[in-house]
């Protein structure tokens, strides 16, 4: 059906801005699409580039991270670690042939319930126009 | 081999409206790892955690996942419920199927969809998650408070009527800070050596307060509960032990010429002096600078005639390392020099003084004995122009924000003009008057009604002295929107607010953050204006930002609640889910503790080689360190690397 | 007090080239002549053009013709200096204002330099932007010993009101030579040269020419300020008043003379300008001084300052 065709998103967001800004993004009941799927972490700096890859290898169609803005980092300078790391990352992830859009880096701040579901919605459309024409990770291709 | 037991909320018709929660169930109970799974109506109800409780003593279940609202609403909930039973409280995880699926999700069969999704991975990401004891680390409860201000003074009060021990160290001879120099305060007009001095006395005299005064803080190692810090007492020449503080010495003292800093450079003292006469302790410090013995080897007049043979001319700077497990900082503020402001005579013209100055004038303490008088002629000024916002609320030349209480103390100013000088008259220049606390806007109204204070509303645009000694004021009513010019005998300025001149110093010492103005920063400017970034470092009166006395008083009491509390566990309970270091993986290579903002890794000697380790009562758990490390090393626990791919990987 | 870095920066070469001011040289040539003599006692050639006209600043300030046109005016005037690989010494406010604003804004525009420069080469010339620009306080204060060490007649005994005018400490306020609100530059080469100093409250007061007294003589809004500050020097009781800007000086010496014939007061304090009062102080002859130009008598003045000289010659005599 339609879901099938739908991105496979994985958000990591961070446990202090971002994950709040998805709850506020519930509480104020702004829709997005059902196909993403986020994971916490402490803090947006504990995401290892690794992982974004391993998600593409699963078979996702894009991740998105997403830290507190720059300045308000609960732990002080994990966002900028984060920004840097992952900035990296894009380079080697379109050398390796997947498209850079599909990695997706974003501030959301524990206000910004609006912000979340938006940058969702905008990450789907994206993807959606992205899919079909570029290779992804996706163990089902590598095998072949 | 992890049994899971699954429970799914309907959080009334939160969940259940959108999510088949039935279907949820059927589907998700044939996993293999799941052992129960059952639906209930409110599972962060009484009935709903008994429902864990039961499944924990009956059908052995192991690990939880409740899949309800958001872990930030209720898993510390659930954690209780799997501790009252025995269980360990981080064997427990939370699917969000309410705030991110069922609120956000439009389709039932896609919002269903979902949670199946979500809730499996919780499934898998607990089976791998092991337990973890939260660590005790022993506590120092010993409390440091650096300033011996009103709110320096405050916070030791508060922490040592609470039992516990207080050591307050001060830079300058006496405690007291910048309201020992006032005169009177607003909005009550106390006499403010009046009120402030009980609170000396009684600081200096109880029980479980050490005062070290002449004393800064040079080091600090360690970490909340356990720090170690350096405090450096310079040489003062007076003991402190024998001197009966009848200030003879002071009397006889030859030299003349050092400047008074208590009177704000309005005059001057001797080389060996106290610093004012309610000062706590009242020992008197000889200045090296000035003093004709320790520099040429002549006079030692004091020591020959103090009664208490407490003069000694040998005295050296002296360390300390004290071990405390909190610290309160409370270092205040300086008032502005007013050099910058050359347009107002760059502090050159005798007459124009700062808000302290003339607090210092009509001080019966002060330099004139609490005359009001020209500084440069003794007459008794009969016009005197108050210019507000000097330094403040000016981004061309100083500083950008508002220093809070000029406005008031400017009212105060004038009211106290009109009390030394009655057929005087006031005018004040001003841009806002800002009167925010309780009968302050009352207090200005006075000024202006009783007094007979004129406010014109206009920033003066320069002041120039006059043949006759007077000052001519250039300034603007914008309200009839004409220019004005006020000839003066005397002029006062508001000069700004401004944090300490080694204020910078003294937060790299501290490990704390400091704003572009230099105060310093607080952890949460709404919700944690106490705690700063740095566990175990508090921050209370105007070193945080400009502020008025009770505001003062009120952060000073806040800090002395946060340490009580600190110090009211037996030992510091620390969240388990912290870095830490397998060093035989480890290469030593210390990238982890370049990313940490804590300073928490060390480096440690492993054998013949040199690791990397986190000192665990530093570290915070954010995982900067886990993600640069190359070769996994370095690992965190609650959010392993094992753990947070069990998450990403079930991909339905 | 001076900024430090910038008299650092200050160069002094033995040959500089003298900027004829205009109002300067049409009203009181004796700028120009007791520039030239003074700066030869020191060592220093003033090198002067024919080929100079007006700073044409004042033109480009007010948009009386196309930038096109009067920006190139001022460039060539800077080129004239610059063919001859001389700095260029301003006895003008306004010059130097001009002078310097209008290079800056060619140097950081080279779009606007080239377009300065298509028309400058149809003259065969060329603005480059090589040379310093120096307002005469600046050169001065930094040889402010040298002077001091060739004084023959000083100043002792003769007190000087000092107004050091709007456009270069207001306009420069992070790179003039010293602070816009409490200079004491000027005071302090007064001083070396043994003279005293008369403070009065309005020093800092425009002299009120601006634009509306030379140009537009709108004189009922800028004749009233110069009054007021007549007025309050004249309490200080000066022997003369120092100026650093031709503007300066024929609006408060010329004024004072308009409010005499119209009965507005009795004003008589002779204004100079520093180089004639450093040429005087140096024995400069004092013919070529120029005073009887202005219109405010030096005759008191004088008269005062050679009887205290030669008391002096009979002390030591």
């Amino acid at each position: 059906m339609q879901i099938e065709k739908d991105p496979k998103i994985l958000a990591i967001l961070c446990k202090w801005c971002s994950y709040a800004g998805a709850d506020l993004a519930g509480t104020s009941r702004f829709k997005y699409p059902a196909n993403i799927r986020i994971v916490q972490v402490p803090c947006s700096g504990r995401v290892d580039p690794v992982m974004v890859f391993r998600a593409f290898v699963e078979g996702y169609d894009g991740v998105m991270v997403s830290g507190c803005h720059p300045g308000d980092c609960h732990y002080g300078t994990g966002n900028y670690h984060a920004r840097r790391r992952l900035a990296v990352a894009r380079r080697l992830l379109e050398f390796t042939g997947v498209h850079p859009d599909r990695m997706h880096f974003t501030w959301i701040s524990a206000a910004e319930g609006k912000k979340f579901a938006e940058e969702c919605a905008e990450f789907t459309e994206k993807l959606r126009n992205l899919s079909g024409t570029e290779k992804t990770l996706a163990r089902e291709e590598i095998a072949t | 081999m992890a049994k899971v037991g699954v429970f799914v909320c309907h959080c009334g018709v939160n969940i259940a409206a959108k999510v088949d929660v039935k279907k949820v169930v059927d589907t998700l109970k044939d996993l293999p790892e799941v052992g129960f799974a059952r639906e209930y109506k409110f599972m962060c109800s009484s009935p709903g955690q008994e429902l864990i409780r039961k499944a924990i003593k009956e059908d052995n279940i192991n690990r939880v996942v409740v899949a309800a609202c958001s872990p930030r609403m209720h898993l510390p909930t659930f954690q209780k419920s799997l501790a009252s039973e025995g269980l360990n409280p981080y064997l427990v995880t939370m699917a969000n199927i309410r705030e991110q699926c069922s609120w956000v999700t439009d389709d039932p069969d896609e919002a269903t969809r979902k949670a199946i999704d979500l809730i499996a991975r919780q499934i898998k990401r607990v089976a791998h998650q092991d337990p973890l004891e939260d660590i005790d680390v022993p506590m120092t409860k010993t409390a440091l408070v650096i300033g011996g201000g009103i709110a320096g003074i405050q916070a030791a009060l508060d922490i040592a009527d609470g039992n516990r021990k207080v050591i307050l160290v001060e830079k300058s001879p006496s405690i007291g800070g910048r309201m020992a120099q006032l005169d009177e305060t607003f909005p009550t007009l106390d006499c403010s050596q009046c009120i402030l001095t009980p609170k000396m006395v009684e600081a200096a005299q109880h029980p479980n307060i050490e005062i070290r005064v002449n004393s800064e803080v040079e080091k600090v190692d360690g970490y909340v509960g356990n720090f170690e810090v350096t405090v450096g007492k310079k040489a003062t020449y007076v003991d402190a032990v024998k001197c009966i503080g009848c200030g003879i010495c002071q009397d006889k003292c030859p030299v003349k010429t050092v400047p008074d800093e208590f009177n704000a450079g309005l005059t001057i003292q001797a080389a060996i002096a106290i610093p004012f006469p309610q000062a706590v302790p009242a020992i008197p410090v000889i200045n090296p600078d000035y003093c004709r013995k320790i520099k040429e080897n002549k006079c030692g007049v004091c020591a020959k005639i103090c009664p208490a043979d407490a003069v000694i001319f040998d005295d050296e700077k002296k360390e300390e390392i004290l071990k405390v497990g909190a610290i309160v900082v409370a270092t205040g503020y300086k008032e502005m020099d007013p050099a910058i402001y050359t347009e107002y005579g760059g502090g050159k013209y005798p007459d124009v003084i700062t808000g302290m100055q003339f607090e210092r004038l009509v001080s019966s303490t002060g330099p004139t004995g609490g005359k009001l008088m020209r500084p440069s002629d003794g007459q008794e000024p009969k016009t005197v122009v108050f210019v507000q916002c000097v330094g403040s609320r000016d981004e061309s030349k100083a500083h950008a924000y508002c220093s809070g209480i000029c406005c008031m103390y400017t009212a105060k100013h004038t009211m106290l003009y009109k009390h030394h000088v009655p057929d005087g008259q006031a005018y004040v220049s001003y841009i806002d008057v800002r009167a925010p606390g309780k009968t302050y806007e009352e207090f200005v109204r006075r000024a202006i009604e009783e007094e007979g204070v004129r406010y014109i509303r206009g920033r003066v645009a320069k002041i120039r002295r006059l043949q006759n000694g007077q000052y001519r004021i250039y300034t603007e009513d914008t309200l009839v929107g004409r220019a004005v010019h006020i000839d003066a005998d005397m002029v006062v300025m508001a000069s700004a607010v401004e944090p300490q001149s080694d204020a910078k110093r003294l937060a790299r010492i501290l490990g704390i953050a400091y704003d572009a103005d230099g105060f310093y920063t607080e952890a949460h400017p709404k919700l944690k204006p106490i705690e700063t970034a740095s566990a175990g470092v508090f921050l209370a009166g105007a070193c945080q930002g400009p502020k008025d006395i009770p505001t003062s008083v009120q952060q000073g009491s806040a800090a002395g609640a946060k340490v009580l509390a600190l110090f009211a566990k037996d030992t510091l309970v620390k969240s388990p889910q912290i870095a830490s270091v397998d060093p035989t993986a480890c290469t030593g290579c210390l990238t982890c503790a370049y990313v940490c903002h804590y300073s928490a890794i060390e480096e440690k000697e492993f054998g013949r080689r040199k690791v990397a380790e986190v000192i665990s009562g530093k570290c915070q758990g954010c995982g900067a360190c886990v993600a640069t490390c190359k070769g996994k090393a370095i690992s965190l626990a609650g959010f392993s690397d094992d753990e947070i791919y069990e998450e990403i990987v079930s991909c339905k | 007090m001076p900024r430090q870095e910038i008299l650092e920066k200050t160069k002094i070469s033995d040959r500089l080239f003298l900027f004829q001011p205009c109002v300067g040289s049409n009203k009181y040539p004796g700028l120009i002549t007791s520039s030239i003599e003074f700066f030869r006692k020191l060592g220093i050639e003033l090198v002067t053009s024919d080929d100079q006209t007006c700073c044409g600043g004042f033109l480009t300030f007010t948009n009386v013709a196309q930038p096109t046109s009067t920006m190139p005016a001022v460039a060539r005037n800077i080129a004239v200096a610059e063919e001859m690989n001389l700095d260029i010494l301003t006895l003008c406010n306004g010059c130097h204002t001009f002078l310097t604003e209008f290079s800056h804004f060619m140097n950081d525009r080279p779009p606007v330099k080239n377009v300065v420069n298509t028309i400058l080469s149809m003259i065969g010339r060329e603005y480059k932007g090589s040379q310093d620009i120096y307002h005469s306080l600046e050169i001065i204060y930094k040889v402010k010993d040298r002077i001091k060490e060739n004084v023959t007649r000083p100043l002792t005994g003769m007190k000087f009101a000092t107004h050091y005018g709007c456009h270069y400490l207001n306009g420069f306020k992070k790179t003039a030579l010293d602070d816009a609100h409490m200079p004491t530059i000027l005071e302090e080469i007064i001083e070396a040269m043994g003279g005293e100093i008369a403070e009065y409250a309005e020093n800092r007061t425009c002299c009120g020419t601006g634009l509306t007294q030379i140009i537009i003589n709108k004189e009922e809004l800028s004749l009233p300020h110069t009054k007021m500050k007549l007025d309050n020097l004249n309490h200080a009781e000066p022997d003369a008043a120092v100026v650093v800007c031709p503007y300066c000086l024929a609006q408060i010496d010329r004024m004072q003379q308009k409010l005499n014939y119209r009965g507005a007061g009795q004003y008589e304090v002779p204004v100079i300008h520093l180089v004639q009062l450093i040429a005087l102080a140096l024995g400069v002859d004092e013919v070529k001084l120029g005073l009887d130009a202005h219109a405010i008598s030096f005759a008191r003045f004088l008269k005062k300052f050679s009887s205290l000289q030669s008391k002096k010659e009979v002390e030591h005599g």
